[in-house]
């Protein structure tokens, strides 16, 4: 496989639009890397670049320290799986996977091989001699992959080839490319706006916004150390609460004031918001929705980071509950137990873990501390 | 010799394409070369003449006389009766595969399906298409299209795609429509990836005028100080802040900042080109006149 070097990439259109800006990335060998972010933020972008379906407009593109830059797309040993793929409908699932081989003019014998082999990695083999019509949505999302795994290339990109799936199948095939990658040992680009297919795929995961990059990491550090408000609220789902605070340093110690209420910062929090000069300023602090809890036992033992709202909206999930309340002008969501008592229109309680708050300054969105 | 030889080419080639065996008679000299003129006249007669491909070509430049469409069109079992829908592709880059083969093997065994080579670099695929036939629905055949050509072919290209034609007469006029989508894609929307001639929205208007018209208009909203490009964050704002319908809430939400910040940053836009883009009026403004610069920089490429 390939380690890939993406360094100063940078792609301008015509127009002056910058759509990647100065992006720098090493991919290891091996590697499931997802770029993320929302639409238009340059990830496809990047990827085609990767591809060579775009110019690079500025920069270097190396896979294996060979620059590729100005390697046509069919000489980089890459191959595609993209979201609006279609099987031949009068092949079998052999012919679709085989096709793009025969028309490079590979010899029979190796077409075969490289089609058995990978109809092996797909579970594919029993399904060689159908034709499109006789698949299921998931067995076809295989054969399309299976078309990229018979060019044997150093390296796979993907760009949304779920979200023209249903939710369910969806979910499936996460599993099944997940699988793919650990059988093929292939390094793997993988291009997505959902953030639980991100956290759920990757080695790695690149946060992208407006063509820049803005954090690259694994997916426990981004949940856990956002580098910024907008990695903290892209990641993680439902959204990271955001709220107003107003720092208020005695001595050593720290709160916030939020909405009514002051809050207590613990210790290692409070150093980081003082030594950085936040004293008597408004910051924001986040808070997972899963760290706002209602039950009395945190109440109890956190009396001094406890807010009282009522429920605007009560969502049952099964496994989990979520309840929506206003608070400080702001909306908010806890994450609680199923077997909570409160209801909507209830005005409850709510304890903040403020071991797990984030907090960030409010002009540039950086994390001041996480 | 060499003509003799040529003959001979010529009459088996003849033979190949026809299944007739012409003879030639006759020791003149200077007839020779004329004999194999008409030879060659002949072969391509009977090759364009019988070529399907060939007569849609020319169906599509406008180049069939009316008389004779019907009649041609049903010798080679084109249903006149069909609606059509043309999809013109543009491939970006140079190709050593046969792509013909993958785009007719995209659709085969459907029938209403003609795949025609325009150029080296330009296909027109040709889709009888159902009388509900939407522009969603053919928005999605010129994603797919697209797809398998990045991932099949490993080609960058580009689909534009005109207005369902009824009757033969129109297919010219849909295949124009596919065309001047694709020229005004390249003006305006040079991120995207595939044309609808219904849905190039304002481009459309724009590349219609005269460039005297709009260089006249640029004058009057920036004088003789066109702004230098902006940032990419600004850029970025002005787009995503239309997207939401010049809402602020919106916007901050989608761009993930304060609402002060997107104020303050509307307001820097502001003092910079002296619109402000909250006011729908100079939104539009502000819009109209950046395609305007586009168009004219393109035309002015182009001489």
């Amino acid at each position: 496989m390939a380690s890939i070097k993406l360094e100063h990439i940078n792609k301008t259109y015509p127009n002056g639009f910058q759509a990647v800006k100065d992006f720098n990335l090493e991919i290891g060998d091996k590697e499931f890397i997802i770029f993320v972010g929302p639409s238009g933020c340059g990830k496809s972008t990047t990827l085609r670049m990767v591809a060579g379906l775009e110019d690079i407009s500025g920069g270097e593109l190396k896979i294996d320290d060979k620059v590729m830059n100005d390697v046509e797309p069919k000489d980089r040993d890459i191959a595609m799986v993209f979201q609006n793929y279609a099987l031949y409908p009068h092949m079998t699932v052999y012919d679709n996977m085989a096709f793009g081989l025969k028309l490079r003019k590979t010899p029979k014998a190796e077409i075969d091989k490289m089609v058995r082999e990978a109809a092996r990695i797909l579970d594919l083999d029993k399904l060689l001699d159908r034709k499109p019509k006789a698949l299921s949505g998931g067995q076809r999302q295989r054969v399309a992959m299976g078309r990229a795994i018979v060019r044997d290339p150093k390296v796979f990109l993907m760009d949304e080839p779920l979200s023209n799936l249903d939710a369910k199948l969806r979910v499936q095939m996460r599993i099944e490319i997940s699988k793919i990658h650990q059988r093929l040992g292939a390094t793997i680009i993988y291009v997505t706006h959902d953030q639980t297919e991100a956290m759920t795929l990757g080695t790695r995961i690149v946060v992208m916004k407006d063509g820049v990059v803005q954090q690259v990491d694994t997916p426990q550090h981004l949940y856990n150390k956002p580098n910024n408000l907008f990695v903290a609220g892209f990641i993680g789902s439902p959204q990271m609460n955001f709220i107003d605070a107003v720092v208020k340093a005695n001595g050593k110690d720290v709160t916030v004031k939020v909405g009514d209420s002051m809050l207590e910062v613990p210790a290692s929090k409070a150093k980081a918001l003082i030594d950085s000069g936040y004293d008597g300023k408004t910051v924001v602090m986040g808070v997972r929705p899963e760290h706002v809890h209602d039950s009395q036992m945190f109440i109890e033992t956190s009396p001094n980071s406890v807010i009282e709202a009522t429920i605007r909206v009560y969502e049952l999930l099964g496994a989990e509950v979520y309840l929506y309340f206003d608070y400080a002008g702001v909306q908010m969501t806890a994450r609680v137990d199923p077997r909570t008592t409160a209801k909507t229109g209830d005005t409850v309680k709510f304890a903040l873990d403020m071991e797990k708050t984030h907090f960030f300054d409010k002009e540039s969105g950086l994390t001041i501390v996480n | 010799m060499e003509q003799d030889q040529e003959l001979q080419r010529l009459l088996n080639e003849l033979k190949q394409d026809t299944g007739i065996t012409f003879a030639v008679t006759g020791e003149c000299e200077d007839g020779r070369e004329e004999t194999i003129a008409q030879l060659r006249k002949l072969v391509k007669s009977y090759r364009t003449g019988n070529n399907r491909e060939y007569f849609l070509q020319r169906v599509l430049n406008g180049e069939v006389v009316s008389s004779r469409l019907y009649q041609d069109a049903k010798r080679f079992h084109i249903n006149a009766g069909d609606l059509f829908r043309v999809f013109y592709i543009e491939l970006c880059q140079e190709y050593d595969i046969d792509v013909q083969a993958i785009l007719k093997s995209l659709f085969y065994p459907q029938t209403g399906i003609f795949v025609i080579p325009m150029s080296s670099s330009q296909f027109v695929i040709l889709k009888a298409v159902g009388k509900r036939n939407s522009d969603a629905d053919a928005s999605k055949i010129a994603y797919m299209i697209l797809d398998m050509l990045n991932t099949e072919a490993m080609l960058d290209a580009r689909v534009a795609y005109g207005t369902a034609a009824g009757q033969l007469e129109f297919l010219q006029d849909s295949y124009r429509e596919a065309r001047l989508a694709m020229e005004i894609g390249h003006i305006f929307y040079v991120r995207e990836r595939v044309f609808a001639y219904d849905r190039l929205g304002i481009g459309r208007l724009i590349y219609e005028l005269p460039v005297s018209v709009c260089k006249a208009y640029v004058k009057e909203v920036f004088g003789d100080n066109i702004p230098e490009s902006l940032d990419l964050e600004t850029l970025t704002t002005i787009n995503t802040f239309f997207d939401n319908g010049l809402n602020i809430s919106e916007t901050a939400r989608n761009l993930y900042v304060h609402r002060n910040t997107l104020v303050y940053r509307l307001e820097k836009l502001q003092k910079t080109i002296g619109l402000d883009i909250r006011n729908f009026e100079d939104a539009m403004t502000y819009k109209i006149v950046v395609m305007a610069v586009d168009y004219i920089r393109y035309m002015e490429k182009r001489k």
